[in-house]
Protein backbone atom coordinates (compact mmCIF):
# COMPACT_ATOMS: atom_id res chain seq x y z
CA UNK A 1 0.00 0.00 0.00
CA UNK A 2 1.03 3.31 -0.71
CA UNK A 3 0.03 6.75 1.35
CA UNK A 4 -1.34 9.68 -0.95
CA UNK A 5 0.41 11.93 1.01
CA UNK A 6 4.25 11.71 0.58
CA UNK A 7 4.46 9.21 -0.53
CA UNK A 8 5.28 6.67 2.52
CA UNK A 9 5.52 2.40 1.32
CA UNK A 10 4.65 -0.29 3.38
CA UNK A 11 8.46 -1.24 2.67
CA UNK A 12 9.46 2.05 4.40
CA UNK A 13 7.00 1.51 7.32
CA UNK A 14 8.57 -2.11 7.76
CA UNK A 15 11.93 -0.86 8.17
CA UNK A 16 10.95 2.05 10.08
CA UNK A 17 9.65 -0.39 12.70
CA UNK A 18 12.42 -2.59 12.83
CA UNK A 19 14.39 -0.23 14.17
CA UNK A 20 16.72 -0.46 10.58
CA UNK A 21 17.12 3.41 10.03
CA UNK A 22 20.04 5.37 11.45
CA UNK A 23 19.13 7.92 13.80
CA UNK A 24 18.91 10.86 11.07
CA UNK A 25 16.95 8.94 8.85
CA UNK A 26 14.81 7.98 11.44
CA UNK A 27 14.06 11.54 12.63
CA UNK A 28 13.16 12.77 9.33
CA UNK A 29 10.70 9.48 8.77
CA UNK A 30 9.21 10.71 11.56
CA UNK A 31 8.94 13.96 10.79
CA UNK A 32 7.25 12.58 7.10
CA UNK A 33 4.73 10.65 10.01
CA UNK A 34 3.95 13.96 11.71
CA UNK A 35 2.52 14.96 8.27
CA UNK A 36 0.57 12.15 6.91
CA UNK A 37 -1.42 10.76 9.66
CA UNK A 38 -2.79 7.40 7.60
CA UNK A 39 0.87 6.06 7.62
CA UNK A 40 1.18 7.03 11.15
CA UNK A 41 -2.13 5.26 11.88
CA UNK A 42 -0.77 1.99 9.72
CA UNK A 43 2.65 2.12 11.76
CA UNK A 44 0.64 2.51 15.42
CA UNK A 45 -1.43 -0.76 14.34
CA UNK A 46 1.55 -2.11 13.38
CA UNK A 47 3.73 -1.25 16.63
CA UNK A 48 0.59 -2.54 18.54
CA UNK A 49 1.34 -6.31 17.10
CA UNK A 50 5.18 -5.69 18.64
CA UNK A 51 3.54 -4.64 22.05
CA UNK A 52 1.33 -7.80 21.76
CA UNK A 53 4.46 -10.10 21.41
CA UNK A 54 6.07 -8.46 23.70
CA UNK A 55 3.37 -9.28 26.23
CA UNK A 56 2.95 -12.53 25.53
CA UNK A 57 6.09 -13.92 25.55
CA UNK A 58 8.55 -12.32 28.24
CA UNK A 59 11.96 -13.24 28.18
CA UNK A 60 12.25 -16.89 29.59
CA UNK A 61 14.58 -18.02 32.39
CA UNK A 62 15.57 -21.59 32.53
CA UNK A 63 13.77 -22.99 35.66
CA UNK A 64 16.55 -23.98 38.58
CA UNK A 65 14.79 -27.45 38.53
CA UNK A 66 14.84 -28.33 34.86
CA UNK A 67 18.85 -26.97 34.91
CA UNK A 68 19.48 -29.10 37.83
CA UNK A 69 17.62 -32.36 36.29
CA UNK A 70 19.26 -31.36 32.66
CA UNK A 71 22.83 -30.69 34.59
CA UNK A 72 22.18 -34.29 36.57
CA UNK A 73 22.01 -36.06 33.37
CA UNK A 74 24.92 -34.39 32.10
CA UNK A 75 26.66 -35.68 35.22
CA UNK A 76 25.29 -39.27 33.97
CA UNK A 77 26.33 -38.29 30.61
CA UNK A 78 30.19 -37.13 31.68
CA UNK A 79 30.79 -40.51 33.61
CA UNK A 80 29.45 -42.49 30.86
CA UNK A 81 31.27 -40.40 28.25
CA UNK A 82 33.48 -43.75 27.43
CA UNK A 83 30.60 -45.47 27.58
CA UNK A 84 28.46 -43.20 25.75
CA UNK A 85 31.54 -43.28 22.25
CA UNK A 86 30.90 -46.82 22.96
CA UNK A 87 27.21 -46.64 22.83
CA UNK A 88 27.44 -45.05 19.48
CA UNK A 89 29.93 -47.48 17.76
CA UNK A 90 27.50 -49.98 19.33
CA UNK A 91 24.80 -48.83 17.67
CA UNK A 92 26.70 -48.50 14.24
CA UNK A 93 27.51 -52.33 15.06
CA UNK A 94 24.04 -52.70 15.77
CA UNK A 95 23.28 -51.26 12.44
CA UNK A 96 25.81 -53.46 10.78
CA UNK A 97 24.56 -56.05 12.65
CA UNK A 98 20.64 -55.42 11.51
CA UNK A 99 22.17 -55.10 7.69
CA UNK A 100 24.13 -58.56 7.97
CA UNK A 101 20.65 -59.69 8.94
CA UNK A 102 19.16 -57.65 5.74
CA UNK A 103 22.01 -59.47 3.55
CA UNK A 104 21.00 -62.50 5.41
CA UNK A 105 17.68 -62.55 4.48
CA UNK A 106 18.27 -61.98 1.24
CA UNK A 107 21.09 -64.73 1.06
CA UNK A 108 18.02 -67.19 1.86
CA UNK A 109 15.45 -65.67 -0.81
CA UNK A 110 18.05 -65.54 -3.16
CA UNK A 111 19.53 -69.05 -1.82
CA UNK A 112 18.28 -70.92 -4.73
CA UNK A 113 20.16 -68.86 -6.88
CA UNK A 114 23.63 -68.59 -5.60
CA UNK A 115 23.79 -71.92 -2.89
CA UNK A 116 27.24 -72.46 -4.12
CA UNK A 117 28.56 -69.03 -2.86
CA UNK A 118 26.64 -69.19 0.97
CA UNK A 119 26.57 -70.96 3.54
CA UNK A 120 23.46 -72.57 4.68
CA UNK A 121 20.92 -70.18 6.36
CA UNK A 122 21.25 -70.37 10.14
CA UNK A 123 18.18 -71.24 12.40
CA UNK A 124 17.66 -67.33 13.26
CA UNK A 125 18.02 -66.70 9.93
CA UNK A 126 15.26 -69.29 8.16
CA UNK A 127 12.73 -67.80 11.20
CA UNK A 128 13.50 -64.70 9.90
CA UNK A 129 12.68 -65.31 6.50
CA UNK A 130 9.50 -67.64 7.51
CA UNK A 131 8.25 -64.17 9.72
CA UNK A 132 8.92 -61.48 7.01
CA UNK A 133 7.33 -63.81 4.29
CA UNK A 134 3.75 -63.94 6.96
CA UNK A 135 4.12 -60.35 7.02
CA UNK A 136 4.15 -59.58 3.53
CA UNK A 137 1.80 -61.88 3.38
CA UNK A 138 -0.18 -60.07 5.85
CA UNK A 139 0.55 -56.97 4.36
CA UNK A 140 -0.71 -58.68 0.80
CA UNK A 141 -3.88 -59.65 2.81
CA UNK A 142 -4.83 -55.66 4.48
CA UNK A 143 -3.66 -54.44 1.22
CA UNK A 144 -6.23 -56.45 -0.64
CA UNK A 145 -9.50 -56.61 2.16
CA UNK A 146 -8.84 -52.66 1.37
CA UNK A 147 -8.84 -52.39 -2.31
CA UNK A 148 -11.87 -54.58 -1.69
CA UNK A 149 -13.31 -51.80 1.18
CA UNK A 150 -12.56 -48.80 -1.19
CA UNK A 151 -14.46 -50.42 -4.46
CA UNK A 152 -17.26 -50.95 -2.27
CA UNK A 153 -17.59 -48.00 -0.99
CA UNK A 154 -17.27 -46.06 -4.30
CA UNK A 155 -20.02 -48.19 -5.38
CA UNK A 156 -22.19 -47.73 -3.11
CA UNK A 157 -25.41 -44.81 -3.15
CA UNK A 158 -23.96 -42.08 -1.98
CA UNK A 159 -27.55 -41.28 -0.56
CA UNK A 160 -27.69 -44.65 1.57
CA UNK A 161 -27.79 -44.43 5.19
CA UNK A 162 -24.14 -45.34 5.95
CA UNK A 163 -23.65 -49.09 6.89
CA UNK A 164 -23.25 -49.89 10.46
CA UNK A 165 -22.89 -53.00 12.16
CA UNK A 166 -23.16 -53.74 15.73
CA UNK A 167 -20.38 -54.99 17.81
CA UNK A 168 -19.75 -57.08 21.22
CA UNK A 169 -18.36 -54.53 23.57
CA UNK A 170 -16.37 -56.52 24.43
CA UNK A 171 -14.80 -56.99 21.02
CA UNK A 172 -14.82 -53.16 21.04
CA UNK A 173 -13.13 -52.77 24.66
CA UNK A 174 -10.36 -55.31 23.37
CA UNK A 175 -9.58 -53.15 19.94
CA UNK A 176 -9.38 -49.75 22.08
CA UNK A 177 -7.06 -51.90 25.01
CA UNK A 178 -4.78 -53.06 21.79
CA UNK A 179 -4.94 -49.34 20.65
CA UNK A 180 -3.18 -47.90 23.50
CA UNK A 181 -6.54 -47.15 25.45
CA UNK A 182 -6.70 -44.20 24.72
CA UNK A 183 -9.94 -42.02 25.00
CA UNK A 184 -10.91 -39.82 21.58
CA UNK A 185 -11.71 -36.98 23.42
CA UNK A 186 -10.09 -35.90 27.04
CA UNK A 187 -13.25 -34.51 28.24
CA UNK A 188 -12.15 -32.39 31.43
CA UNK A 189 -15.28 -29.77 31.59
CA UNK A 190 -18.64 -31.38 33.46
CA UNK A 191 -20.90 -29.02 31.63
CA UNK A 192 -19.12 -30.65 28.14
CA UNK A 193 -19.20 -33.83 29.28
CA UNK A 194 -23.22 -33.54 30.21
CA UNK A 195 -23.73 -32.00 26.94
CA UNK A 196 -21.79 -34.62 25.02
CA UNK A 197 -24.39 -37.66 26.03
CA UNK A 198 -26.97 -35.01 25.80
CA UNK A 199 -26.11 -34.72 22.03
CA UNK A 200 -25.13 -38.31 21.25
CA UNK A 201 -28.08 -40.05 23.70
CA UNK A 202 -30.49 -37.49 23.94
CA UNK A 203 -29.85 -37.38 27.83
CA UNK A 204 -26.90 -35.76 30.00
CA UNK A 205 -25.22 -37.38 32.04
CA UNK A 206 -22.77 -36.31 35.01
CA UNK A 207 -20.19 -38.36 36.24
CA UNK A 208 -20.14 -38.19 40.12
CA UNK A 209 -17.09 -38.34 41.88
CA UNK A 210 -15.65 -41.46 41.43
CA UNK A 211 -13.84 -43.68 44.32
CA UNK A 212 -10.35 -43.49 45.17
CA UNK A 213 -8.20 -46.04 42.35
CA UNK A 214 -10.29 -44.86 39.86
CA UNK A 215 -10.46 -41.75 37.39
CA UNK A 216 -12.24 -41.05 33.95
CA UNK A 217 -9.39 -40.99 31.18
CA UNK A 218 -12.05 -39.64 28.64
CA UNK A 219 -14.72 -40.32 25.64
CA UNK A 220 -14.58 -42.17 22.72
CA UNK A 221 -17.15 -42.92 19.93
CA UNK A 222 -16.20 -46.08 18.78
CA UNK A 223 -18.95 -47.80 18.11
CA UNK A 224 -20.43 -51.12 19.70
CA UNK A 225 -24.03 -50.56 20.06
CA UNK A 226 -25.00 -48.09 16.95
CA UNK A 227 -23.02 -44.91 15.26
CA UNK A 228 -24.06 -42.96 18.41
CA UNK A 229 -22.78 -45.25 21.15
CA UNK A 230 -20.61 -43.27 23.76
CA UNK A 231 -17.80 -44.86 25.47
CA UNK A 232 -16.67 -43.90 28.70
CA UNK A 233 -12.88 -44.87 29.20
CA UNK A 234 -11.97 -45.21 32.95
CA UNK A 235 -9.02 -46.62 34.98
CA UNK A 236 -10.17 -48.59 38.30
CA UNK A 237 -7.37 -50.05 40.05
CA UNK A 238 -5.10 -49.84 37.41
CA UNK A 239 -7.47 -51.95 35.12
CA UNK A 240 -9.02 -50.66 31.86
CA UNK A 241 -12.69 -50.54 32.21
CA UNK A 242 -15.13 -48.86 29.46
CA UNK A 243 -18.69 -48.13 29.77
CA UNK A 244 -20.38 -48.19 26.68
CA UNK A 245 -24.25 -46.04 26.65
CA UNK A 246 -26.76 -45.71 24.41
CA UNK A 247 -30.57 -45.16 23.70
CA UNK A 248 -32.09 -48.47 24.58
CA UNK A 249 -33.95 -48.58 21.38
CA UNK A 250 -30.96 -48.92 20.13
CA UNK A 251 -29.68 -51.73 22.07
CA UNK A 252 -28.31 -55.17 20.76
CA UNK A 253 -28.48 -58.85 22.20
CA UNK A 254 -25.02 -59.12 20.23
CA UNK A 255 -23.30 -56.48 22.94
CA UNK A 256 -23.30 -58.89 25.22
CA UNK A 257 -21.48 -61.80 23.06
CA UNK A 258 -17.68 -62.77 24.89
CA UNK A 259 -15.04 -64.88 24.21
CA UNK A 260 -13.65 -67.05 25.74
CA UNK A 261 -11.93 -64.10 27.87
CA UNK A 262 -11.67 -63.22 31.00
CA UNK A 263 -13.63 -60.16 30.87
CA UNK A 264 -17.29 -59.24 32.17
CA UNK A 265 -20.14 -57.50 30.79
CA UNK A 266 -22.58 -55.98 33.21
CA UNK A 267 -25.43 -54.30 32.06
CA UNK A 268 -28.07 -51.99 33.19
CA UNK A 269 -30.91 -50.26 31.41
CA UNK A 270 -32.30 -46.93 33.03
CA UNK A 271 -33.58 -43.65 31.67
CA UNK A 272 -34.07 -44.80 28.77
CA UNK A 273 -30.66 -45.60 28.38
CA UNK A 274 -28.29 -48.72 28.42
CA UNK A 275 -24.87 -48.88 30.15
CA UNK A 276 -22.50 -51.69 29.12
CA UNK A 277 -19.82 -51.60 31.80
CA UNK A 278 -16.67 -54.01 30.07
CA UNK A 279 -14.44 -54.65 33.14
CA UNK A 280 -11.80 -57.37 34.29
CA UNK A 281 -13.63 -57.10 37.47
CA UNK A 282 -16.47 -59.37 38.89
CA UNK A 283 -18.45 -56.24 39.64
CA UNK A 284 -19.72 -53.15 38.26
CA UNK A 285 -17.56 -50.52 39.06
CA UNK A 286 -18.48 -47.57 37.13
CA UNK A 287 -21.95 -47.18 35.92
CA UNK A 288 -23.62 -46.34 38.90
CA UNK A 289 -21.40 -43.07 38.52
CA UNK A 290 -23.41 -41.94 35.19
CA UNK A 291 -26.22 -39.86 36.45
CA UNK A 292 -28.90 -38.09 34.89
CA UNK A 293 -28.00 -34.18 34.48
CA UNK A 294 -29.20 -30.95 33.47
CA UNK A 295 -27.06 -29.60 30.73
CA UNK A 296 -25.98 -26.18 30.50
CA UNK A 297 -26.90 -24.59 26.98
CA UNK A 298 -23.92 -22.72 26.90
CA UNK A 299 -21.72 -25.68 26.93
CA UNK B 1 36.24 -24.04 36.18
CA UNK B 2 34.39 -21.07 36.91
CA UNK B 3 37.29 -18.94 35.42
CA UNK B 4 37.23 -20.70 32.67
CA UNK B 5 33.62 -20.44 31.98
CA UNK B 6 33.30 -16.45 32.33
CA UNK B 7 36.38 -16.81 29.90
CA UNK B 8 34.83 -18.91 27.39
CA UNK B 9 31.92 -16.30 27.75
CA UNK B 10 33.21 -13.18 27.82
CA UNK B 11 35.59 -14.35 25.08
CA UNK B 12 32.30 -15.33 23.30
CA UNK B 13 34.24 -18.70 22.76
CA UNK B 14 32.94 -22.05 22.44
CA UNK B 15 33.47 -24.59 25.11
CA UNK B 16 36.65 -26.71 24.45
CA UNK B 17 34.64 -29.27 26.39
CA UNK B 18 31.32 -29.27 25.74
CA UNK B 19 30.73 -31.94 28.23
CA UNK B 20 31.68 -29.72 31.16
CA UNK B 21 28.28 -28.95 32.99
CA UNK B 22 29.32 -25.38 34.23
CA UNK B 23 30.47 -24.25 30.39
CA UNK B 24 27.56 -26.08 29.34
CA UNK B 25 24.74 -24.24 32.08
CA UNK B 26 26.10 -20.91 31.60
CA UNK B 27 26.13 -21.25 27.77
CA UNK B 28 22.62 -23.20 27.94
CA UNK B 29 21.15 -19.95 30.35
CA UNK B 30 22.19 -17.55 27.89
CA UNK B 31 20.60 -18.85 25.34
CA UNK B 32 17.26 -20.28 26.92
CA UNK B 33 15.43 -17.04 26.23
CA UNK B 34 15.91 -17.64 22.07
CA UNK B 35 15.95 -21.34 22.35
CA UNK B 36 12.51 -21.03 24.00
CA UNK B 37 11.28 -18.93 21.57
CA UNK B 38 11.91 -21.27 18.39
CA UNK B 39 10.31 -23.75 20.06
CA UNK B 40 7.52 -21.73 20.81
CA UNK B 41 7.29 -20.71 17.00
CA UNK B 42 7.82 -24.03 15.45
CA UNK B 43 5.29 -26.17 17.93
CA UNK B 44 3.06 -22.75 18.41
CA UNK B 45 2.38 -23.73 21.91
CA UNK B 46 4.08 -21.78 24.93
CA UNK B 47 3.00 -24.38 27.07
CA UNK B 48 5.49 -27.56 25.82
CA UNK B 49 8.74 -25.49 25.10
CA UNK B 50 9.90 -25.80 28.26
CA UNK B 51 9.93 -29.61 27.85
CA UNK B 52 11.37 -29.68 24.46
CA UNK B 53 14.07 -27.31 25.43
CA UNK B 54 15.21 -29.67 27.92
CA UNK B 55 14.98 -32.30 25.60
CA UNK B 56 17.41 -30.79 23.75
CA UNK B 57 19.69 -30.08 26.26
CA UNK B 58 19.71 -33.44 27.55
CA UNK B 59 20.53 -34.10 23.85
CA UNK B 60 23.51 -31.67 23.40
CA UNK B 61 24.71 -33.15 26.24
CA UNK B 62 25.21 -36.62 25.26
CA UNK B 63 26.35 -35.74 21.47
CA UNK B 64 28.41 -32.71 22.67
CA UNK B 65 31.19 -35.17 20.73
CA UNK B 66 30.16 -34.43 17.28
CA UNK B 67 29.97 -30.24 17.96
CA UNK B 68 32.89 -28.72 16.04
CA UNK B 69 35.17 -26.69 17.78
CA UNK B 70 34.75 -23.24 16.70
CA UNK B 71 31.31 -23.52 15.33
CA UNK B 72 28.75 -21.32 17.55
CA UNK B 73 27.32 -23.75 19.99
CA UNK B 74 23.90 -21.69 20.38
CA UNK B 75 23.40 -22.14 16.74
CA UNK B 76 24.28 -25.97 16.92
CA UNK B 77 22.01 -26.47 20.33
CA UNK B 78 19.01 -24.24 18.32
CA UNK B 79 19.38 -27.01 15.44
CA UNK B 80 18.57 -29.45 17.93
CA UNK B 81 15.90 -27.32 19.90
CA UNK B 82 14.48 -27.25 15.87
CA UNK B 83 14.51 -31.27 15.01
CA UNK B 84 13.23 -31.47 18.82
CA UNK B 85 10.25 -29.43 18.20
CA UNK B 86 9.48 -30.39 14.29
CA UNK B 87 9.37 -34.06 16.12
CA UNK B 88 6.74 -33.04 18.51
CA UNK B 89 4.63 -31.43 15.66
CA UNK B 90 4.70 -34.57 14.16
CA UNK B 91 3.92 -36.57 16.97
CA UNK B 92 0.96 -34.18 17.78
CA UNK B 93 -0.19 -34.34 14.75
CA UNK B 94 -0.59 -38.61 14.80
CA UNK B 95 -2.16 -38.35 18.16
CA UNK B 96 -5.24 -39.41 18.13
CA UNK B 97 -6.69 -37.82 21.36
CA UNK B 98 -8.23 -34.68 20.82
CA UNK B 99 -8.49 -32.27 23.66
CA UNK B 100 -11.70 -30.90 22.16
CA UNK B 101 -14.81 -33.06 20.97
CA UNK B 102 -13.43 -33.18 17.58
CA UNK B 103 -17.01 -33.66 16.49
CA UNK B 104 -17.59 -30.05 18.20
CA UNK B 105 -15.04 -28.41 16.58
CA UNK B 106 -16.70 -28.12 13.64
CA UNK B 107 -20.13 -26.45 14.61
CA UNK B 108 -17.78 -24.32 16.90
CA UNK B 109 -15.87 -22.74 13.75
CA UNK B 110 -19.04 -22.36 11.96
CA UNK B 111 -20.54 -20.81 14.83
CA UNK B 112 -17.76 -18.57 15.60
CA UNK B 113 -17.31 -17.00 12.28
CA UNK B 114 -20.40 -15.10 12.52
CA UNK B 115 -20.90 -14.80 16.27
CA UNK B 116 -19.86 -11.03 17.16
CA UNK B 117 -19.78 -12.07 20.70
CA UNK B 118 -16.60 -14.32 20.22
CA UNK B 119 -14.71 -11.58 18.48
CA UNK B 120 -13.96 -9.13 20.89
CA UNK B 121 -11.32 -6.90 19.00
CA UNK B 122 -12.01 -3.65 16.58
CA UNK B 123 -8.43 -4.16 15.31
CA UNK B 124 -8.75 -1.89 12.39
CA UNK B 125 -9.54 1.21 15.02
CA UNK B 126 -6.91 -0.06 17.25
CA UNK B 127 -9.45 -0.26 20.00
CA UNK B 128 -11.11 -3.33 22.34
CA UNK B 129 -14.59 -3.28 21.71
CA UNK B 130 -15.04 -5.56 24.46
CA UNK B 131 -13.47 -5.46 27.34
CA UNK B 132 -13.89 -8.69 28.37
CA UNK B 133 -11.16 -9.83 26.10
CA UNK B 134 -8.00 -8.17 24.59
CA UNK B 135 -5.97 -7.99 21.43
CA UNK B 136 -3.50 -10.55 22.81
CA UNK B 137 -6.31 -13.07 22.49
CA UNK B 138 -6.81 -12.47 19.18
CA UNK B 139 -2.88 -12.29 18.46
CA UNK B 140 -2.45 -16.24 19.71
CA UNK B 141 -4.86 -16.83 17.29
CA UNK B 142 -3.27 -15.44 15.01
CA UNK B 143 0.05 -16.42 14.76
CA UNK B 144 -1.38 -19.66 14.46
CA UNK B 145 -2.13 -19.15 10.89
CA UNK B 146 1.65 -18.19 9.94
CA UNK B 147 4.62 -20.35 9.18
CA UNK B 148 6.22 -21.76 11.79
CA UNK B 149 9.74 -20.59 10.52
CA UNK B 150 7.84 -17.05 10.36
CA UNK B 151 7.35 -17.48 13.56
CA UNK B 152 10.08 -18.43 14.68
CA UNK B 153 11.76 -15.07 12.92
CA UNK B 154 9.14 -12.87 14.02
CA UNK B 155 9.47 -13.77 17.81
CA UNK B 156 13.12 -13.37 18.06
CA UNK B 157 13.04 -10.19 16.15
CA UNK B 158 9.96 -8.35 18.11
CA UNK B 159 10.38 -10.29 21.33
CA UNK B 160 14.81 -10.88 21.65
CA UNK B 161 15.64 -8.27 19.26
CA UNK B 162 17.90 -10.16 17.83
CA UNK B 163 19.79 -9.08 14.70
CA UNK B 164 18.92 -10.58 11.38
CA UNK B 165 22.52 -12.26 11.16
CA UNK B 166 21.71 -13.45 14.33
CA UNK B 167 18.70 -15.29 12.93
CA UNK B 168 20.01 -16.05 10.14
CA UNK B 169 22.95 -18.07 12.36
CA UNK B 170 20.42 -19.83 14.59
CA UNK B 171 17.35 -20.78 12.10
CA UNK B 172 20.03 -21.36 9.21
CA UNK B 173 18.40 -19.30 6.80
CA UNK B 174 19.53 -16.22 4.66
CA UNK B 175 19.49 -12.76 6.61
CA UNK B 176 16.95 -11.55 3.70
CA UNK B 177 14.93 -14.40 3.94
CA UNK B 178 14.76 -13.57 7.72
CA UNK B 179 13.97 -10.19 7.02
CA UNK B 180 11.15 -11.14 4.72
CA UNK B 181 9.56 -13.54 7.77
CA UNK B 182 9.50 -10.90 9.53
CA UNK B 183 7.84 -8.17 7.61
CA UNK B 184 5.85 -10.20 5.73
CA UNK B 185 4.51 -12.21 9.07
CA UNK B 186 3.75 -9.20 10.51
CA UNK B 187 1.66 -8.02 7.39
CA UNK B 188 -0.07 -11.09 7.69
CA UNK B 189 -1.01 -10.73 11.45
CA UNK B 190 -2.46 -7.31 10.89
CA UNK B 191 -4.59 -8.48 7.83
CA UNK B 192 -5.85 -11.60 10.04
CA UNK B 193 -6.20 -9.44 12.77
CA UNK B 194 -8.54 -6.85 10.43
CA UNK B 195 -10.04 -9.94 9.13
CA UNK B 196 -11.63 -10.70 12.11
CA UNK B 197 -12.19 -7.62 12.80
CA UNK B 198 -14.35 -7.39 9.44
CA UNK B 199 -16.33 -10.40 10.60
CA UNK B 200 -17.74 -8.69 13.87
CA UNK B 201 -19.11 -6.31 12.66
CA UNK B 202 -21.92 -7.99 11.04
CA UNK B 203 -24.46 -5.43 9.77
CA UNK B 204 -26.79 -4.55 12.18
CA UNK B 205 -24.71 -4.60 14.82
CA UNK B 206 -24.93 -1.40 16.53
CA UNK B 207 -22.30 -1.25 19.13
Amino acid sequence: MTHDCNPITDRQIDIFLDGLLDPAERKMFEERLRICPEAAEEAERLSQIDASLRRLFPPQQVPEEQLRNTLATSGLATSGLATSGLATSGLATSGLATSGLATSGLATSDGAKQSSLRQEPTRSSIGLSIGRAKRVALIGLAAGIAWILVVWQLARDPAETPFFQPRPVALVYQEVVDGGFEPYYECREADRFSATFQRRQSQALSLAALPSGSRMLGLSYAGGLSRDTTAMLCQVDGQPVMVFVDRLENDQPIATQLDASKLQVHRVARDGLVFYEVTPFATSRVIEYLVPAEVDKNS
Amino acid sequence: MTDRRDEALANGQEPLHAMDPEVFAAHYCKAYPRLHLIATGIIGDRTHANDIVQEAAVIALKKSDQFNAGASYVAWLSGIVRNCSLNYVKKMRGRRTAATDPDLLAQTAESSATSPDRLPVSYAAGEPIDSRLDVDDEMLHALNAIGADARCCLLLRVVQNLSYAEISDLMKIPEGTAMSHVHRSKRQLQRLLEKRTTNVEVPGDNR
